[in-house]
């Protein structure tokens, strides 16, 4: 089901809001709340501010801005990296940020939610990718030999502390999987972020795996790959627009 | 089990590209006759069957039919050290690996396992109405054109002629061959189909070589392209399947 571009809600109720929030963060949109609350900030330094009415902003990239209704600057924010939740405590939204090095949490408790909205913010460039990665996907879960023999896939975007992961499944031996897909060539970024998952997740499944599908890979990223025990596997996204394939012309 | 070869290594170089232009990994097929193999992309959209009579080969001996697991990037780096004119050796006594005997070098590599690669996909079987005979070449400057306006071509025939077209957003290209341009053209009807450029482009690149290249072609089938390598003793065929036109482009 495909969200509209402006899904707006006022004085939504908690879990409305709740599920809205967790949506939207699933699906790469930027989320604008309006409300009454009140932040607390621990890091560097640590600060509290009292009840008053903010405008939140939380893109996906994990920045988050809090405004009042003057000056130019929010009065807190966190940069993009730092990972948000949300939860209901006390019958009270509660959104966190938290970032590592340095290590900084933003905790913001809503007394009273005026009105929340979820933005599809679009740039063309990104929805290109965006929608190849899909494709790519898809093309897996509809042949996931592509992986290799007796991969099977268990999960889309499977959530983690880090954000979604792509794929998440299994090999022949029982092994669990967990694939980033990529339309472009394989970047040093590219592999640092599948290590990053990789790590958050590989004293929870015995003998992980952690696998990079995308069109090709610098030697650099190969190298990089080799030293951290993860795989690539080649796929072009154009491989995924095709429409058919040769079993369909099989006489059974 | 063994087998011993020794062939020219223009001829091995050819042969294995012809192959890697699709997949990295093959089971090759080993009995008296010669070599064979019958591999699919991991997508299953393009096929190709290779065949090397033991005619191909300065010396060949076989004891017993034998399947040998081949990670042909690996054969192609060792490969690349050679010189068109040099002779290889090749050895293998269980099948497990294989001595290369290449420029001076003496490589040890070990074999994959032939059951964890790929199924050998079942062929399918095809009476493609019309039959074009033409110089290799020219179907890979007309991919070469095409590859410049768009990511896909049409490959039609109209009377006894056969025209190549692609058309992008804002330019297109046409290529039309008459009987004069062709070796021969057998048509019983007039057929069209869609083809992906990505497959193409580097199917062309083995392609381009033969003096003589087969295509059969159906409307909305999968193409046959035939040619000899090796002068007649090798024989690859493609398969790819076409795209077919849908009526929206466009995801909602």
């Amino acid at each position: 089901m495909n969200m509209k571009k402006v899904v707006n809600i006022e004085n939504p109720l908690n879990e409305k809001t709740d599920e809205l929030i967790k949506k939207s963060l699933r699906k790469n949109r930027v989320i604008e709340i309006f409300g009454k609350c009140v932040i607390e900030y621990e890091g560097r330094a640590s600060s509290h501010l009292g009840l008053g009415d903010r405008l939140i902003l939380l893109k996906p990239d994990g920045t988050l801005l809090v405004h009042t209704k003057n000056q130019r600057e929010p009065v807190n924010w966190q940069p993009p990296g730092s990972r948000h939740y949300c939860k209901t405590k006390d019958q009270k939204l509660v959104v966190i940020s938290k970032r590592k090095s340095p290590e900084e949490k933003l905790v913001i408790e809503f007394f009273d939610v005026f009105s929340i909205s979820s933005l599809d913010l679009v740039d063309e460039e990104e929805l290109e990718l965006n929608r190849s990665e899909e494709e790519m996907g898809d093309l897996l879960v509809e042949k996931p030999w592509i992986i290799e023999k007796g991969f099977s896939v268990i999960k889309r975007e499977k959530e983690t502390e880090l954000g979604y992961i792509d794929l998440f499944g299994e090999d022949d031996r029982g092994n669990k999987v967990i694939i980033e897909l990529k339309r472009k060539r394989i970047s040093l970024s590219a592999v640092s972020q599948l290590k990053r998952y990789y790590d958050s997740l590989k004293n929870k499944y015995t003998n992980l795996r952690g696998l990079i599908v995308g069109p090709s890979v610098s030697e650099k990223s190969k190298n990089l790959l080799n030293e951290h025990g993860l795989e690539f596997v080649k796929l072009k996204p154009e491989a995924c627009e095709l429409g058919t394939d040769l079993t369909e012309y099989i006489d059974n | 089990m063994s087998f011993e070869a020794k062939i020219n290594a223009g001829s091995f170089k050819d042969s294995i590209e012809s192959i890697s232009r699709l997949v990295d990994e093959i089971k090759l097929n080993i009995n008296q006759e010669g070599i064979s193999s019958v591999s699919a992309d991991p997508a299953n959209v393009a096929m190709v069957m290779f065949k090397l009579k033991k005619e191909g080969f300065e010396e060949f001996h076989v004891d017993e039919e034998m399947t040998i697991g081949f990670d042909l990037n690996r054969l192609e780096d060792i490969l690349s050290v050679a010189s068109m004119g040099d002779e290889i050796e090749m050895q293998s006594e269980e099948g497990n690996q294989l001595s290369i005997k290449v420029s001076g070098f003496d490589y040890k590599i070990s074999l994959l396992d032939p059951s964890t690669i790929q199924q050998e996909p079942k062929v399918p079987d095809l009476d493609l109405p019309a039959r074009i005979v033409l110089e290799g070449n020219k179907i890979r400057k007309a991919v070469r054109a095409s590859e410049k306006v768009s990511d896909y071509l049409v490959f039609s025939t109209k009377d006894d002629k056969f025209i190549i077209t692609a058309e992008g957003d804002n330019d297109s290209v046409k290529m039309e061959l008459d009987e004069s341009q062709l070796i021969n053209i057998e048509t019983s009807e007039d057929v069209r189909s869609i083809f992906s450029l990505d497959y193409l482009a580097d199917m062309s690149k083995s392609i381009k070589k033969a003096s003589e290249t087969k295509i059969r072609l159906g409307t909305d089938y999968p193409v046959k392209i035939n040619f000899n390598i090796v002068d007649e003793n090798g024989e690859v065929e493609y398969l790819l399947a076409p795209r077919i036109e849908s009526e929206s482009t466009t995801s909602p």
